[in-house]
């Protein structure tokens, strides 16, 4: 087990490569100059090149690349080239809010679609099925900032039960914590639900039909009994893929709740670092998602086996 | 009795039907948007600015004074380009990728790997930083966005290519001494068509949205093009003084994306007998 | 005696209990927070390496400056006790006031006062005229020091006085020391205000407290001068990320004040009776089109002329304002109210000329290259607004116009090059100046003519370089009127700038603040916030 662990954990080593040098010389081949945005309007050429001296930007790429890398291993992310604080600081700084809406949005998610999923599943074809199918493809399809604006148009300025935009940490109170993240979750959500509930259905759908269930059926277990025990069980695996996938999906998400809802967190970040072309800031944060996405599905991967040790993956 | 085809099967449930209509309907929005617009989309007439519907402007006017109804019907040109760019290159990489990745065992291992790190980027952060690299234009955003769905064609057709491969009319010709390229132009990718065509579907919507939301950060089209999603990061200012600059392009963008999933699911209800019988 | 004890030890307790509460309950008073959201997003802290106004208005809160402009446009004492001036009228003696120290405690010295004009005069362009005509500056004792000039000029007093970028912020001499081409990240001033730097999220929001232990003046406030007595205890700037989430968030109280509210969301809060508007006139601005001189077409001159005449500057204010209340067109340089208002030579400019644009280029012989034009889209005042529109102008005027979308950061770095536009240089680049920067051919370094020195853009003319080093040293205020429409024909000859009109900022604030001053830079001494 433990072999195994390593030898997925070493598969990793070459994929986080291609990810970093991707990343770095992508925005390397941005036409943008930090130094001279950093250097302000009155500059002169003179005072540019020293600032680019000065940051370090005018060795070549492959230096430039290892010194970042030996940096990342220990644990020094760089400053940001326009604020010129250290970028780790500033994830610190910004995590709270991204990690909260995540967590409460997979939590959200997987509430509500497993039980939908199954009983869509249950009741094929019967009109339950068909609101939720109908339903799922609707969520999925309708953009989430489309979802945002209609939310906070209905709950924020007519009906004033909410807030518009803003973010308030847990340490100023439970409640004005969560009320904040009501909408945004809201949002965020469903277009999770829509996913997840169709791939719960379909897996569900698949499982029932497959002969240990037959088998079960034919033994006289009621039905609530085989749908528990049997194709739960077996469907455990497919949900926990989509879960980790939409995990891994909710960063694009992300990024456009916390822009319309005004939320301080690593999505916006990154999109602001992208635009100002704060190199140091988005390339520690396209890291950063990435090991997340790995390490996640390097789980999955793992829990599989606990689940069924048959599948090779 | 004999099983009906694969394209009455298609055709046969009304939603279907419909949301091929809607999607005719988009189609011709596009084609003869000239015909359809009733004034230049680019023009600007600062002086009837943020005006509501009016016999000049169907629906008004945005901050410039543009015609918000001839920006959307023109907007469905920009959506659809996206979407048929998105979906030629990403399916031309992918299966090229795919194919030599399954068939050729030094090669899948390298190329899996770039992919795995592909996909661990997440898309619409890759695409913005590739846009805000390349610079801001129709074809920039194409790319952007096709990039972060080659890997997932590759790994279709690449998994394709290995359950295929093992099948004994494969392994015949291999033994017969057919050319690689032969082998798979004529035995192997014929394989890939059904689940391309499906997967193709999501392709395309997923690369509308992407647009549209790539737009609303203001990392996508140039504003003055009339994209959906321009039309509704603009108009996200003015969303309570003038909620329409928002909601009209936001139902046809919704509507669009909708009605080409809806086509998605039924391709492949009616493709995949496996998935039909759950339907 | 067992009731008795019981009474008395009851009305004991409640003795002691009752200074105790009230003690707490004066010790829980809620301390006063001004939430604001300012025209752009604090990312950096170096008010004197870039022009960018939220930086000034940060450095306004936490600095403090020698002089200041008061509300006729006279200039007072801010930091200093008083000034001398020499006989010969070359020598400057400038002596501080008491009490005044800085954040960490230490006294506000000469030496700090030396070392910050130093720093902040290699960026500022009135402070490099002022650099030239300098022969020294020295140190008379800890509380006192002396500049010497080559002639007798009070370019001085009117170079440490303008309110606008870049201020004359006074820093400690240890920050001042640092190279003008690197941006200081230490937040120590001498400012009424202190920067509560671990609060402080760029581009999210930045916090300041109360500095108690300032010194105000005694003289009630006027303009930037007189006493700035802070009311509240906190004041926290936080971002938006558009338009509609402000206005939303200020009619929910989750913010007090928005610095430029948007112009066409104005009737949303108009009806709100919680919300009040004020007109800051002098807050406003002149958008300016820039055009590159230095490579074709536009170092011809006929061409920019072509360009000037192809503007029509109402559908232009439409754009970028929209309500007629906020905008005026006119073209003076120096601000259509100001002192030195002259609208000379700007008669082409006001309205649409495409046929005259057309007979320029033709005969100028433009050969039909595109030019190009920079579209700053996240930046509305500086062009997101209304680029488009002359884009439309130009084009009805006779000229190819390629317009480049990006952000506003990249047209600070393009603007910046002077190459060919193949190689990343640009034509056209828009932006606005606060009317406290356009005041006078000096601190307006738009009509700087001395070529590649100037500002980007970079138009030579000799002539007008000549008329401003007189305005530098001149002190007669006809002459100097004389001067300033000069320069203002001579520029607009040569289409060093088009102006393109002029708006007034409307601040929106919740109605419990009270005692927003009217100052040509917002600023937050003087503002008191009761109940809401």
């Amino acid at each position: 087990m433990l072999l195994i662990i390593l030898k997925r954990l070493a598969a990793t080593v070459p994929v986080l490569l291609v990810v970093a040098v991707v990343i770095f010389s992508v925005l390397r081949l941005t036409p943008g100059d930090p130094a001279a945005i950093v250097a302000g309007d009155g500059a002169t050429v003179q005072q540019i090149e020293e600032i680019r001296r000065h940051m370090g930007l005018d060795q070549p790429i492959p230096v430039q690349f290892f010194k970042w890398i030996g940096d990342v291993l220990q644990g020094d992310f760089g400053t940001s080239l326009i604020s010129n604080l250290p970028v780790k600081d500033m994830i610190l700084d910004r995590m709270g809010p991204t990690i909260a809406i995540t967590l409460y949005t997979v939590l959200y998610t997987v509430i509500i679609s497993i039980p939908v999923g199954i009983i869509s599943a249950w009741r094929r074809g019967k009109a339950v099925d068909k609101v939720v199918t109908a339903g799922s493809v609707l969520g999925f399809s309708v953009p989430v900032f489309i979802t945002a604006y209609v939310l906070i148009f209905i709950f924020s300025m007519a009906l004033g039960w909410l807030p518009v935009q803003g973010y308030r940490p847990l340490s100023e109170g439970l409640w004005p914590h969560i009320k904040h993240l009501i909408l945004p979750v809201a949002s965020l959500g469903t277009i999770y639900i829509a996913l997840v509930t169709r791939f719960v259905r379909s897996s569900i759908i698949d499982t029932l039909g497959e002969d240990y269930i037959r088998t079960a059926r034919a033994k006289g277990l009621n039905e609530r009994s085989v749908l528990i025990h049997h194709a739960l069980g077996n469907a455990a695996v497919p949900i926990l893929t989509i879960i980790g996938i939409t995990i891994t999906m909710l960063i694009g998400g992300v990024v456009v709740t916390e822009s319309v809802f005004n939320i301080p967190g690593l999505g916006r970040l990154v999109v602001e670092a992208i635009l100002a072309k704060d190199f140091t800031i988005i390339q520690a944060l396209i890291v950063l998602f990435s090991v997340v996405d790995i390490v996640i599905n390097l789980i999955i991967d793992i829990l599989y086996k606990v689940f069924d040790p048959r599948i090779d993956s | 009795m004999a099983t009906p085809s694969k394209l009455t099967l298609f055709l046969s449930s009304w939603p279907t039907r419909l949301a091929l209509a809607m999607v005719a309907l988009v189609v011709v929005m596009a084609v003869f948007a000239p015909w359809l617009s009733t004034q230049d989309p680019m023009f600007l007439d600062p002086a009837v600015r943020l005006k509501g519907p009016s016999p000049d402007h169907l629906l008004g006017t945005d901050a410039f004074g543009r015609d918000l109804y001839s920006r959307i019907i023109y907007g469905s040109r920009v959506s659809l380009m996206v979407g048929a760019g998105v979906l030629a290159i990403s399916i031309a990489f992918g299966v090229v990728l795919g194919a030599l990745a399954g068939y050729f065992r030094g090669l899948d291992s390298i190329i899996m790997r770039i992919m795995d790190g592909i996909m661990a980027i997440p898309a619409v952060l890759l695409a913005i930083a590739l846009v805000a690299v390349s610079g801001s234009s129709l074809y920039t955003v194409i790319i952007a966005i096709a990039v972060p769905e080659i890997p997932r064609v590759t790994r279709l057709v690449r998994s394709i290519m290995l359950s295929v491969r093992g099948e004994p009319y494969v392994e015949a010709a291999i033994t017969l001494g057919t050319p690689p390229a032969k082998v798979l132009l004529r035995h192997m990718l014929p394989n890939t068509v059904a689940p391309l065509i499906v997967q193709g579907t999501y392709i395309f919507a997923s690369a509308v949205l992407i647009e549209a939301i790539l737009s609303f950060l203001g990392a996508g089209i140039p504003p003055e093009v009339p994209s959906w999603g321009n039309i509704i990061a603009d108009g996200r200012s003015y969303f309570q003084l003038i909620p329409g600059l928002v909601l009209y392009p936001g139902i046809v963008l919704s509507l669009t994306i909708l009605t080409i999933n809806m086509i998605g699911d039924a391709a492949r209800d009616a493709l995949d007998p496996k998935l039909a019988a759950r339907n | 005696m067992y009731k008795t004890l019981k009474v008395s030890s009851l009305v004991g307790s409640l003795l002691v209990a009752l200074p105790l509460t009230m003690g707490a309950a004066g010790a829980a008073r809620a301390e006063t927070v001004v939430t604001a959201v300012m025209q752009a997003p604090l990312r950096s802290l170096d008010p004197v390496i870039t022009t960018a106004y939220v930086i000034r208005n940060y450095g306004y809160m936490i600095y403090d400056t020698l002089l200041s402009v008061d509300a006729n446009g006279e200039i007072k004492p801010q930091m200093l006790e008083k000034w001398e001036v020499s006989a010969d009228g070359k020598t400057y003696t400038f002596t501080l006031r008491d009490g005044l120290k800085w954040h960490d405690g230490k006294p506000v010295t000469a030496d700090d006062c030396i070392a910050s004009i130093k720093r902040w005069a290699k960026q500022d362009k009135m402070g490099q005229v002022m650099e030239t005509l300098t022969t020294s500056m020295d140190k008379v004792n800890d509380k006192t020091f002396s500049m010497t000039f080559s002639a007798p000029t009070n370019i001085v007093l009117r170079a440490l006085s303008k309110p606008s970028s870049l201020a004359a912020f006074i820093m400690p001499e240890r920050v001042a020391k640092t190279s003008p081409s690197e941006p200081i990240t230490e937040s120590i001033g001498s400012g009424p205000f202190k920067f509560v730097a671990s609060e402080y999220k760029p581009g999210v929001q930045a916090v300041f407290v109360k500095n108690q232990d300032y010194v105000p003046r005694n003289e009630p406030p006027s303009g930037m001068a007189g006493g700035r007595v802070v009311k509240v205890d906190k004041v926290r700037w936080v971002s938006m990320p558009d338009a509609m989430t402000g206005i939303n968030a200020l009619k929910n109280k989750e913010i007090d004040f928005i610095e430029q509210a948007p112009y066409d969301l104005l009737p949303i809060l108009e009806q709100d009776k919680d919300i009040q508007l004020i007109v800051a006139k002098s807050q406003g601005g002149q958008p300016i089109m820039r055009l590159n001189h230095l490579i074709p077409p536009f170092d011809n001159k006929l061409i920019r002329k072509a360009a000037m005449a192809a503007i029509d500057q109402k559908a232009i204010m439409q754009a970028d304002i929209g309500n007629p209340k906020y905008y005026s067109t006119c073209g003076a340089l120096f601000g259509c109210d100001s002192t030195y208002a002259s609208t000379a030579g700007s008669e082409d400019l006001i309205k649409a000329e495409p046929e005259k644009s057309k007979a320029l280029l033709k005969e100028g012989k433009y050969d039909g290259t595109p030019v190009v034009i920079m579209h700053p889209t996240d930046f509305a005042n500086a062009g997101g607004s209304f680029v488009p529109v002359i884009a439309q102008q130009l084009r009805q005027g006779g000229f190819k116009v390629d317009v480049q979308a990006m952000d506003w950061q990249t047209v600070v770095t393009r603007r910046a090059s002077q190459k060919p536009v193949a190689e990343g240089g640009w034509n056209i680049f828009t932006t606005y100046l606060s009317l406290a920067d356009i005041t006078d051919p000096l601190s307006n370094y738009t009509v700087a003519a001395n070529g590649k020195g100037a500002w980007f853009g970079w138009p030579t003319s000799p002539e007008i370089e000549k008329l401003r080093q007189q305005f530098a040293t001149s002190a007669d205020a006809a002459e100097l009127k004389r001067l300033a429409t000069e320069v203002q024909k001579l520029a607009m000859d040569e289409v060093a700038v088009v102006p393109l009109g002029e708006f007034s900022v409307v601040a929106a604030a919740r109605k419990s603040l009270k005692g927003i001053l009217n100052a040509p830079v917002p600023v937050f001494w003087n503002i008191e916030k009761t109940k809401d």
